[in-house]
């Protein structure tokens, strides 16, 4: 088939895909000559073209800042846990409604889990001020307990908890939807044979319906290598304090801070391609990975 | 030193002579007022229509609104459409918009000019930069830049993009209204609006002792423990701790908090900074020191005293749990209006604002106001209001119509401020404000008067500016005494809707007027002043928003205990190594430039 008969036969093909790539160059790759403010000391009325230019003085200022370390380390930590925490909740509530007989409450837990995943943080967060305020429902119920109100959002020790705990709350439906498509794609033959053959409930999702959607597992940790700097801004941004900094402070916080409030937009944007470039190495690593165990490529 | 504070603004008001002698109309008008013609007056003002008119003239004992003369050459025709920015929110009544309400209409009789709005933001810290920022990077600036905040004003100036006003105001400002009202302080109005000696835009000035804190407390709380208002800390200490312990709040059993406070310790409702005051020192304050240098507060000594105290005083349940997460409104609805608190320092207005939501929630609930606690060695010290905002009202570089737009300035600051007008809004208009709590502030529909509503939220330039820009300090004290000296003495059968409304207002409102003369009586003497009222300095820039975070950080932190007191030292090294030393540097090198 020459490029010809090729093209003949294909155009329809590129001519779908065309407003995608519009897209992508326009609003993804035409920005991107922004990064140049990272190297300026840029001033929005002098635009890109006459802010003076200034080498690498805003990384080594952000770098000597005492407070690097942290807003990096509580990225690190929250980001981390949270994938870890989203895709083992998401597996074992897919496993979980996967055996659950009666289609309608299997339905309805689905639906149930997957309805914050629509709310945004805005939204959610003023629901988990009022919800774990002093007085709030949830310092109220341990309260009956005989346990004194803590301040989950106001205390070092309850922050990165109540933020990772909400975080799943509110993606762990989305995550769960992926895994409950996965199990469908088992062959019921291999279930029915089992229990032919005797193997129990457990038995049978450890030998069948897991090594069933084990490339799924492989295939989503790899690539959620990429989140691993994405700690969630928004979420923060809602329900954090300057009390809660040492514990709770992440780069895209301090970013916005710095960047917006006090309008120093070259260190944010110098502090923005640092993460980016992190974020670029382990997207190629995770594309890598999940190529190599999971047999998951794009070209 | 171009600087003298306290100001003291007693001469700069019009006296009656000054009034008769503006112009002829004035007079007429004002003795029409006065004696209280029929409402056809209205049709009496040159080329304004009479539904244009402000007032309650149609109604049986309603009041006409006198309006100033018309500035020269004005209407303009034909009529000029300006843009500006503007801060909200609004809510206007069926049909009209910030464009078109009844003060624009009446604005576009009398001056010709129709006003669209380029952009406008609701939050002044944050939001108000952003909409700064990104009619700065787009290059499309409106003609009449509102509140423009200090950041963005530097960068305004540094690029050349501001109109310089100084030979224009000279020709076109009203000569009393604006310029002697703004002439107070030897000049200190024009501390940020002028630079080099040159006019790039107009002061934002607020009410003298806006945010200046009074002790306001529970007075059925004080009779119920057996206390009287305390007038020191240690009493205001001993008062709180019983009304915790009698647990006399609504809600929850135990949720009774002593003193309400709020996310920053000096701020403009439920503030700490009397406490702080009572040690002398303010937080996040310059202030000078004993050889005359500029001495910045937070990391001084008397900082970690108050601090151990605020700490044993959270630990003892005085302020709430969370209080380093509430923002000032939320502690006025919230505890005050809640009634779990029966203690705030906060400015008169608490009496508007917080306090009517306690009384309607409990209507047992009376309060009270006094004087700020004294401290140890008897300081009695709070933060002290600059009436002069740290931003401007810029006018866009090659914008033609500067003069037109400082004389409808001038027009309605006369309008608005001297209470010989009389304007209290247009009859029938039912609009609505809302707060940043989302309250709603009815203005003035028909008769309701009694909240206060002074006209100031709906038009174009400082008089109108959402968030109580006006030209002079002293104008609500002004209408205060206007109103006690010159209405009430008039005799009751002679008395319109407006004056009625005004002086039978219910106890809070009377409150709110004995507070406010009171705050602006202290205002000069116990008010510690920021020293430092300029543009950011380089290293502020860059290193303070860092700062900024561990001082916050680290005082809600020992106060809520996560942190040892001694944590304050290690503050204070981290500050002055991480650049507050050079700061510091910075800072009294423009102080002593200013000498």
């Amino acid at each position: 088939m020459t490029f010809k008969q090729y093209m003949r036969r294909a155009w329809p093909l590129y001519v779908m895909i065309l407003p995608g790539v519009i897209f992508v160059l326009l609003f993804r790759y035409y920005p991107m000559y922004g990064v140049v403010i990272a190297f300026q000391d840029f001033s929005p009325a002098r635009g890109f073209a006459d802010s003076p230019w200034v080498g690498w003085e805003n990384f080594e200022f952000f770098f000597s800042l005492p407070d690097f370390g942290r807003i990096f380390g509580n990225t690190l930590f929250i980001a981390i846990a949270k994938i870890v925490a989203d895709q083992v909740g998401a597996i074992i509530l897919a496993l979980l409604l996967n055996e659950a007989r009666i289609l309608l409450f299997r339905r309805a837990i689905q639906t149930l889990i997957y309805l914050p995943y629509f709310l945004s943080w805005i939204v959610l967060g003023g629901i988990l001020l009022d919800i774990l305020a002093p007085h709030g429902i949830l310092n109220q119920a341990i309260g009956n307990f005989g346990a004194p109100p803590q301040l989950f959002l106001g205390s070092n020790d309850w922050f990165r908890g109540t933020i990772i705990l909400s975080g799943f709350w509110k993606n762990v439906g989305f995550s769960t939807i992926i895994y409950l498509a996965a199990l469908t794609a088992i062959n019921p033959v291999l279930h029915e044979a089992a229990a032919i053959d005797g193997a129990g409930r457990f038995r049978r999702i450890r030998h069948i319906t897991l090594p069933g959607i084990l490339p799924t597992i492989v295939l989503l940790a790899a690539l959620s290598l990429g989140d691993v700097l994405q700690a969630g801004f928004e979420q923060i941004l809602t329900l954090y304090s300057p009390a809660v900094y040492r514990t709770g402070d992440i780069i895209d916080t301090y970013v916005y801070r710095y960047g917006l409030i006090s309008a120093q937009y070259s260190l944010a944007g110098a502090v923005g391609l640092f993460k980016s470039f992190i974020g670029f190495f382990l997207i190629a690593l995770s594309y890598y990975l999940a190529d190599r165990f999971a047999g998951y490529r794009i070209l | 030193m171009n600087k003298k504070f306290p100001y003291d603004t007693s001469d700069l008001r019009p006296s009656r002579r000054d009034f008769l002698r503006l112009s002829g109309a004035g007079m007429a008008a004002m003795m029409m007022a006065r004696y209280g013609l029929p409402p056809v007056f209205a049709q009496g003002m040159g080329d304004i229509p009479a539904q244009l008119h402000p007032g309650s003239p149609n109604n049986s004992r309603g009041w006409t609104t006198t309006l100033p003369p018309i500035p020269d050459g004005m209407p303009v025709d034909p009529p000029v459409t300006i843009t500006g920015s503007r801060r909200g929110p609004w809510e206007f009544a069926d049909g009209d918009d910030i464009e078109n309400s009844p003060f624009t209409r009446l604005n576009a009789a009398v001056t010709g000019i129709n006003w669209k709005l380029a952009f406008s933001w609701t939050d002044n810290d944050e939001e108000v930069l952003q909409k700064y920022n990104l009619a700065l990077a787009s290059n499309e600036l409106p003609d009449f830049m509102e509140t423009v905040p200090l950041q963005i004003y530097g960068q305004l100036l540094e690029n050349d993009l501001v109109e310089d006003i100084t030979d224009v105001y000279e020709e076109a400002a009203h000569p009393v209204w604006l310029k002697e009202a703004m002439s107070f302080g030897d000049g200190a109005a024009w501390q940020y609006a002028e630079v080099d000696g040159r006019k790039m835009g107009l002061p934002y000035i607020e009410q003298a002792a806006q945010n200046d804190k009074l002790l306001w407390i529970r007075q059925d709380w004080l009779d119920a423990v057996g206390m009287s208002a305390p007038t020191t800390v240690d009493e205001l200490y001993a008062v709180a701790k019983a009304f915790v312990e009698a647990d006399l709040g609504q809600g929850a059993d135990g949720s009774t908090i002593g003193i309400a406070a709020a996310n920053n310790l000096v701020t403009w409702f439920s503030s700490l900074d009397p406490i702080f005051g009572a040690w002398g020192v303010m937080p996040g304050y310059w202030t000078p020191n004993d050889s005359g240098d500029l001495q910045y507060n937070s990391i001084l000594p008397e900082i970690k005293e108050v601090l151990g105290l605020l700490r044993q005083w959270y630990a003892e349940g005085i302020f709430a749990q969370d209080f380093f997460t509430l923002r000032p409104p939320q502690t006025a609805f919230g505890q005050i209006g809640g009634n779990t608190c029966g203690i705030t320092m906060s400015p008169a207005f608490a009496a508007l604002f917080g306090l009517p939501d306690s009384v309607t929630n409990d209507p047992e609930a009376r309060w009270t106001w006094a004087d700020i606690p004294a401290g140890p060695t008897g300081i009695k010290k709070k933060a002290w209001s600059n009436p002069v905002v740290d931003s401007v009202f810029c006018f866009r570089k090659g914008f033609e119509h500067v003069d037109l737009v400082l004389k409808q300035i001038g027009w309605w600051a006369e309008l608005l401020q001297n209470p010989d007008n009389r304007f209290h809004g247009f009859e029938g208009t039912d609009y609505f404000w809302r707060d940043e709590a989302g309250e709603v502030d009815s203005m003035g529909s028909e008769l309701d008067l009694a909240s206060g509503y002074d006209g100031t939220k709906h038009i174009w330039g400082p008089p109108g500016t959402n968030g109580g820009a006006r030209t002079d300090p002293r104008f609500e004290t002004n209408w205060i005494k206007h109103r006690r000296d010159v209405w009430a003495n008039r005799p009751e059968g002679e008395r319109d809707a407006m004056m009625e409304a005004f002086l039978g207002g219910d106890e809070l409102s009377v409150m709110w007027d004995d507070a406010n003369v009171f705050a602006v009586d202290r205002w000069e003497a116990d008010g510690i002043r920021n020293h430092f009222t300029t543009f950011p300095t380089r290293t502020m820039e860059r290193a303070g928003s860092s700062l900024n975070d561990l001082e916050a950080e680290t005082f809600v932190n020992i106060i809520t205990g996560q942190a040892s007191l001694d944590d304050f030292d290690a503050f204070v090294r981290d500050w002055r190594a991480g650049g507050g030393d050079t700061i510091t540097g910075e800072v009294n090198d423009w102080w002593h430039g200013q000498m």
